[in-house]
């Protein structure tokens, strides 16, 4: 690894927000892996865990308490439950620095609606990765005369398709395109104060914090984009969004779970997306002992 | 002439004390008006604006006046330290350390008490217990503007009454 200090610097803002008793031991690891740690992870009765590319281990000796897992969810939300309920419902906050918290345990439901948690079980602190470059094998292939192409990102949980997506996002940006950002879930631009924290180019508008669907329609309006992009295609408002995005001749970047092509065939949702050839580019992430690997599928022809 | 200064100065003394209890009615009665008011924000702010604690201690400190305004200046010079202690710790805390506002032990109970829901539940609790608190507040208020008025002159004149019957029995 070339230059570890940002992502040690990201990893500090992750330690920030463990509860006080676990911040000194979680300080103490090998800076190497500090660089390469991608969570976090806190289970009630369980030790507490680093989550590496090689697997998960213990970075503490005694068991997580519910105490401890109640500071978590104080110092995420900034003791303002109120301000995050609509991420909690979702069953995670987006805190400070854009670091993903994930929570698990007794959740509470009203009228078949989650509304939040009444026990904490688990806590997963996901560590926000910015690296800048870790797009530059793939996006020679996805471009053509100069123009970028429709790409949809596709890996597994954990696969780092936020990174790739968010450097995509900050090459075209610079390079003189207006790429608007649906960030819902504030992982890409971890936006404070309207500023985002992350690298995402000169030339970005972000909409965060509200749903994808409806920040895609807010940028298309107000925003007059030549690129739109959003983490995660979820549900199938968020389709309807990028056809419409697609039907105004804005290039669209997104992210999805996803093992392969297969996979996605599979659910409705993203057969549907491919179908109507959103997407003429396809970046397959796949994870190994020896790291990431890259794969650019075309997708000119028709599917399915 | 040294017997006439003595006694000025003990009258002085005395109705000084008798004004002060008046001055701390008077601060109490503040107090809890500000309270009051401060609750009233915190409803529309947690409830309607879904403003963060942070921001909205920022807030009160603010828009509120002495001597309500050195309270929230001490949760809020202590917001930065979550994760080292409870929003509860730090709120108590200041509670506890501010006796400009010249509470009755009920009355800072009530603060201490509204200090377990802010910020910890969704909108609707945290609506409860702004409204519960400030239901109690308000009585306390009432109770505190009666008792000035019964009671204010009372000390007063007591300050001055005390002050010339010690100056007879030295005479």
């Amino acid at each position: 690894m070339s230059n570890i200090i940002p992502l040690i610097a990201r990893y500090d803002t992750a330690v920030d927000l463990l509860p006080y008793t676990l911040r000194g031991p979680a300080r103490l690891i090998d800076e190497l892996d500090k660089a390469k740690a991608e969570e976090f992870r806190l289970r009630t009765g369980h030790v507490p865990t680093i989550v590496l590319p090689e697997g998960e281990r213990p970075f503490a000796s005694g068991a997580v308490t519910a105490k401890e897992l109640t500071a978590v969810l104080e110092i995420a939300a900034g003791a303002s439950v109120h301000a995050v309920r609509d991420s909690i419902k979702h069953g995670y906050i987006t805190a400070r620095g854009g670091c993903r918290v994930g929570l698990g345990g007794q959740a509470s439901v009203r009228d078949g609606d989650v509304t939040g948690f009444t026990h904490l079980g688990s806590a997963a602190i996901r560590i926000t990765k910015e690296i800048p470059g870790a797009a530059d094998a793939i996006l020679p292939q996805l471009k053509e005369r100069g123009n970028l192409h429709s790409t949809l990102i596709l890996s597994p949980p954990g696969g780092g398709k936020t990174t790739v997506l968010r450097d995509i996002i900050r090459q075209c940006a610079d390079s003189g395109r207006r790429v608007a950002v649906a960030d819902e879930r504030g992982e890409l631009a971890a936006l404070k104060d309207g500023i985002p924290q992350m690298d995402l180019g000169s030339r970005t508008d972000v909409v965060a914090g509200c749903p994808k669907d409806k920040a895609i329609l807010m940028l298309l309006r107000a925003m007059n984009p030549e690129v739109i992009a959003m983490d995660e295609i979820t549900a199938p408002a968020d389709t309807s969004a990028l056809e419409s995005a697609a039907n105004c001749g804005v290039t669209l970047l997104a992210t999805a779970h996803g093992h392969g092509m297969e996979d996605l065939l599979r659910k409705p949702m993203y057969r549907r997306l491919l179908r109507k050839r959103l997407f003429t580019r396809l970046v397959l992430i796949t994870r190994s002992a020896g790291g990431r690997a890259y794969a650019v599928e075309k997708l000119e022809e028709p599917l399915c | 002439m040294l017997s006439i200064v003595g006694a000025i100065l003990i009258i002085g003394a005395t109705t000084a004390v008798g004004l002060s209890g008046v001055w701390r009615m008077g601060l109490r009665i503040r107090s809890l008006t500000g309270l009051l008011t401060a609750i009233e924000t915190m409803k529309s702010e947690i409830c309607d604006r879904l403003t963060p604690m942070p921001e909205l201690i920022e807030q009160l400190t603010q828009e509120t006046s002495p001597p309500v305004d050195r309270f929230f200046q001490r949760v809020s010079e202590e917001m930065a330290t979550i994760g080292l202690q409870s929003f509860y710790f730090i709120w108590k805390a200041a509670v506890d350390n501010s006796p400009e506002l010249e509470l009755t032990a009920s009355e800072k109970q009530t603060l201490t008490d509204l200090g377990r829901s802010l910020g910890r539940y969704d909108t609707e609790q945290q609506r409860d217990a702004l409204a519960y608190a400030g239901r109690r507040l308000e009585s306390d208020l009432h109770r505190a503007e009666e008792q000035r008025r019964t009671q204010g002159r009372v000390h007063a004149v007591l300050g001055i009454v005390v002050g010339v019957f010690v100056v007879i029995i030295l005479l």
